[in-house]
């Protein structure tokens, strides 16, 4: 794999001096494609970007080269895949990052627009959980007890799509929680168990097997429908709040992407998608699979965006 | 002026801007930068009390044994060599690549400032980035800048 | 009891002993070189383990993660070039023990005290690690600050001469600390509209910089002269006598103890147990005034003691899929990517593949205080090299080392800046170590300090309230007054005496 690796990056130095010696109008693709990671090796993203890579290269004939970009929250990275030439050969994954970022930090050099959507490839819905040994049985419970006194619920830092779920689920059920900050899943569900704090929100590919297990007692998933992950577990919009909320991981490019090469994109990870042995390795990793093609995927962020814009609206996270 | 007086108003102006930069944020965030930026300044501030109470001009030349009293002088240009050398090779390797960048920055070094022979020392610096590029390109198979010149070279 | 078995017989195949030769061998390379972290080692070894059988998978991480461990120390003695921020503690006395010709022997006693730790972590990770995992959740926020507090007591015993100048170090370091998105309200701190800097100073730039960089600076311009005019004779032999390793018998005991404990917890971190341990053994010694010039003991202790977090890490990493450090997350990454989900259930569902990770790390320890023992003289000849070949090599590593974490040319110029910062205050006699033992806690301080704050709704109270907060209070008071009451205790049997 290190070699096949290498020999890419050789394949990739040596196609780009023959771009440089003959201007040549051989199809797309005519070398590897570089796919851009905004985090560190070793994440969740970076673990299924090299999962899409490996099975990539069967179907767009030309191997996936995994770049890490990582740096301040994503926008690093983020801000690469947007400004990349778009002769489809720099592509990258994003996610709701490129929606929240410009509308704290006007700055930054992307937003919705600035992106051409080639596929969304995981959905990963937002669930509140309370410890296995809670006497919390549901939603309501929990509600009910907020209002009697102060209950403390993590998050996994201000203006992340957990941290405005909580957000939202606190103007919608008029209770106000005290939030607290984690780095990453791993401490919140430590304190979690540990009784520190009475509630985490978090997502549902890092609790199965908690839950599985009886340490955590999940009370509500932020989808439109339930999870197969975790049948018993209510849906926000079946109890009455109107919030979804989720990770969601897809591959975008930047704006103006060579029509042929963004068709043929889409089409190698349909087929990726679609591949019962790629469906195997990803139902390993406890990642769900939602597949959203082009104007399906922009129009699924599209309705996140108008989501986050009116929550800021109403009540600034910062 | 003694160094450690210069040191301490250093300190304490770093310790200042520090604490000027964040004091307009919310008090939550700006709360721990600024006790630390104001330990910084007491730091400063102590230090430049001592240096200017410790009225031996000596102070460091104790501290530091017999050397200082010249060593400074001659150790002041290989140090601007070096980091000139050392800039310049990062401000290449940008434009030329990682490897390119790394063998005439090993190669010149060597000539400059080494007792290699000039072809022993072009042989190490060959040598070296050879290996550097066994280790982390073929084996830990690791990105390291390409540059758009390097297709030239 | 079976599964150990079948695990036994697992590991004695022939290519899962290759599989453990070559991530030992990868694992030693990745630590020695400085900005190649243990963590870069795991995650740059994961798309190798796509195509392996799960068990293979894990020996092969499990290799890499421990015996670069022990990589790191080899260059943190001989080049006072730490590799990672688990060996920055080994720099502290064994450097001084090279400058005087006994690198081999100071690797030697690194190499003894790696196993002794890392085989004791396995230990407790074989036999005790559920119910130490539940242990491991009693500590809240308020406890993570204590314990942070109490690993900075540790700057005191690397502080130099001037206590006025550590300060500063310290400070410095906690201010960096600071820099960055902060996690509690959302707003970038001390960034200066540089977006690299949003996740703060990255650790391993500034580390390498103040170390590695700095040293190299100073064997560029013909200051540091490591073997003082390659003159010394690096012959003798590696292991050290029996009596050495008798005479540091309490510390490696004490060592691998202090790093599983603080292994198992998520979120304190390799470093902070070597330099809790490091201090330890220069606070309980008898010639605490010999630490810093090379004193074997200062070995021994922070060795033993980042060893000993490899195994402890796992513990609450595999039996409740909480990661203690960054690479037992990158660990668990690989773990998932096998289709073995971290959780209390992987001891009983795939009790079989977890037993031959366990074993093989036993092995993995043996392997690299093998390969260690063997390499220890040869290595040790590095001080032979030229600095003016050495200086220019070691910048060079630091430098791709440090682009290759984010691909970030402003972590070049990052390590470079720190290397120039780190060669002045060395020259200004202002000691490096506080600065990045600062850097290294002050973020888990300032978290965790506001985060209890956060959940008792601002009530200080919360510091003074579980038994467990007291318990570590009492830790450090009695770390703090020890000297005193020695040194008390000394005067008056001398008083007697006389």
């Amino acid at each position: 794999m290190h070699l096949k690796s290498s020999l890419a990056a050789l394949a990739l130095a040596a196609s780009s001096l023959a771009i440089f010696a003959s201007p040549s109008y051989a199809e797309y693709p005519e070398k590897p494609v570089e796919m851009i990671v905004p985090y560190g090796a070793g994440g969740s993203t970076d673990v299924l970007a090299r999962l899409v890579a490996e099975y990539g290269e069967k179907y767009l004939g030309q191997p996936m080269v995994v770049v890490n970009r990582p740096g301040a929250g994503g926008q690093i990275g983020f801000a690469a895949i947007a400004s990349a030439k778009p002769d489809g050969y720099t592509i990258g994954w994003i996610n709701s990052g490129i929606l929240t970022s410009p509308i704290v930090r006007p700055d930054v050099t992307f937003n919705i627009d600035t992106f051409d959507y080639v596929a969304n490839i995981v959905t990963d819905p937002g669930v509140l959980a309370v410890a296995g040994t809670s006497d919390y049985a549901s939603l309501e419970d929990f509600l009910a007890a907020a209002k009697e006194k102060t209950l403390t619920v993590s998050h996994e830092g201000v203006g992340g799509g957990d941290h405005l779920a909580v957000l939202q689920l606190e103007s919608e059920a008029d209770v106000e929680f005290n939030l607290v900050a984690f780095n990453g899943d791993a401490e919140a569900k430590a304190a979690l168990m540990g009784g520190h704090i009475d509630a985490i929100e978090g997502n549902v590919s890092e609790q199965v097997e908690l839950v599985e297990d009886g340490q955590l007692k999940p009370l509500v998933v932020w989808d439109s429908k339930r999870n197969a992950d975790l049948p018993d577990t209510p849906t926000g919009k079946e109890l009455g709040y109107n919030i979804v909320a989720s990770s969601s991981r897809g591959l975008g490019g930047p704006k103006g992407m060579d029509e042929d090469a963004l068709s043929k994109l889409r089409n190698a990870m349909v087929k990726v998608t679609e591949d019962p042995d790629f469906q195997a390795d990803l139902k390993k990793l406890n990642m769900p699979l939602d597949v959203l093609v082009g104007d399906d995927y922009r129009a699924f962020m599209q309705e996140q965006d108008e989501g986050y814009k009116k929550l800021w609206a109403e009540s600034p996270w910062q | 002026m003694k160094r450690d007086t210069w040191i301490a108003i250093a300190v304490m102006a770093v310790a200042a801007f520090a604490a000027w930069d964040v004091y307009g944020l919310k008090r939550g965030a700006a709360l721990f930068p600024l006790l630390m930026s104001s330990a910084l300044f007491l730091g400063g501030a102590v230090l430049f009390v001592s240096s200017l109470r410790t009225r031996k001009a000596q102070d460091e030349v104790a501290q530091e044994g017999s050397e200082t009293d010249e060593a400074p002088k001659r150790i002041w240009l290989p140090l601007v060599e070096v980091v000139v050398l050392t800039a310049l090779f990062a401000l290449a390797m940008p434009w030329i690549g990682f490897y390119p960048a790394t063998f005439l920055y090993l190669a010149v070094f060597f000539a400059l400032r080494s007792e290699l022979s000039r072809p022993a020392g072009l042989a190490v610096a060959v040598a070296m980035t050879g290996l550097i590029y066994v280790i982390f390109s073929l084996l830990l198979a690791v990105p390291t800048p390409v540059g758009p010149l390097a297709p030239y070279l | 009891m079976e599964a150990i078995l079948a695990a036994a017989a697992n590991i004695f195949e022939p290519s899962t002993l290759l599989v453990l030769g070559i991530g030992t061998v990868v694992g030693l390379f990745v630590g020695a070189l400085p900005g190649l972290s243990s963590t870069m080692g795991v995650a740059l070894c994961i798309p190798i383990t796509f195509g392996m059988d799960p068990a293979n998978a894990l020996v092969l991480l499990g290799a890499i993660y421990t015996s670069s461990v022990f990589g790191g120390s080899i260059t943190a003695i001989l080049l006072r070039t730490p590799g990672t921020d688990a060996s920055i503690a080994t720099t502290f006395d064994g450097y001084p023990m090279a400058q005087r010709g006994e690198g081999a022997q100071a690797i030697g006693m690194a190499l003894v005290a790696s196993l002794v730790g890392g085989v004791f972590s396995v230990c407790v990770l074989l036999f005790v690690a559920p119910p130490l995992s539940r242990l491991a959740l009693l500590f809240g926020p308020q406890e993570y600050v204590y314990l942070t507090i109490f690993g900075m007591i540790s700057i005191l015993g690397v502080s130099g001469g001037n206590p006025t100048k550590a300060f500063i170090s310290a400070a410095l370091g906690l201010l960096l600390a600071t820099v960055g998105f902060d996690l509690f309200t959302g707003y970038p701190r001390l960034t200066f509209g540089q977006d690299e800097l949003f996740e703060g100073v990255p650790l391993l730039p500034a580390l390498i910089g103040i170390f590695s960089v700095s040293q190299a600076i100073s064997l560029c311009t013909g200051e540091a002269d490591i073997g003082a005019g390659n003159m010394i004779k690096t012959k003798g032999r590696t292991l050290p006598a029996w009596s050495v390793i008798r005479r540091c018998g309490r510390t490696l005991f004490k060592s691998s103890l202090i790093g599983s404990a603080i292994g198992i917890l998520p979120g304190a971190g390799t470093s902070v147990a070597a330099f809790i341990s490091y201090d330890e053994a220069r606070r309980r010694s008898k010639t605490p005034e010999a630490f810093g010039k090379g004193e074997i003991e200062g070995v021994a202790a922070p060795e033993a003691a980042n060893n000993a977090v490899t195994g402890g890490s796992l513990v609450p990493a595999l039996t409740l899929g909480i990661p203690g450090n960054a690479v037992t997350a990158v660990f668990l990454g690989g773990l998932t990517i096998h289709g073995l989900v971290p959780g209390p259930r992987l001891f009983t569902d795939h009790a079989e593949i977890v037993y031959t990770l366990i074993l093989s790390l036993f092995l993995a320890n043996l392997a690299f205080a093998a390969l260690g023992l063997f390499a220890a003289p040869w290595v040790a000849r590095v001080v032979k090299v030229p600095s003016a070949v050495l200086g220019p090599t070691i910048i060079v590593f630091s430098v791709i080392g440090s682009y290759a974490l984010r691909n970030s040319l402003f972590d070049v110029w990052l390590v470079l800046g720190f290397g120039v910062l780190g060669y002045f205050m060395e020259r200004w006699r202002i000691p490096g170590a506080p600065l990045v033992i600062a850097l290294v806690l002050g973020p888990i301080l300032e978290t965790n300090l506001r985060r209890s704050l956060q959940i008792s709704g601002g009530d200080w109270m919360i510091f003074f309230t579980s038994p467990l907060s007291y318990a570590i209070m009492a830790l450090i008071v009695l770390t703090l007054a020890y000297p005193i009451f020695a040194r008390r205790q000394q005067k008056k049997r001398e008083q007697d005496a006389s």
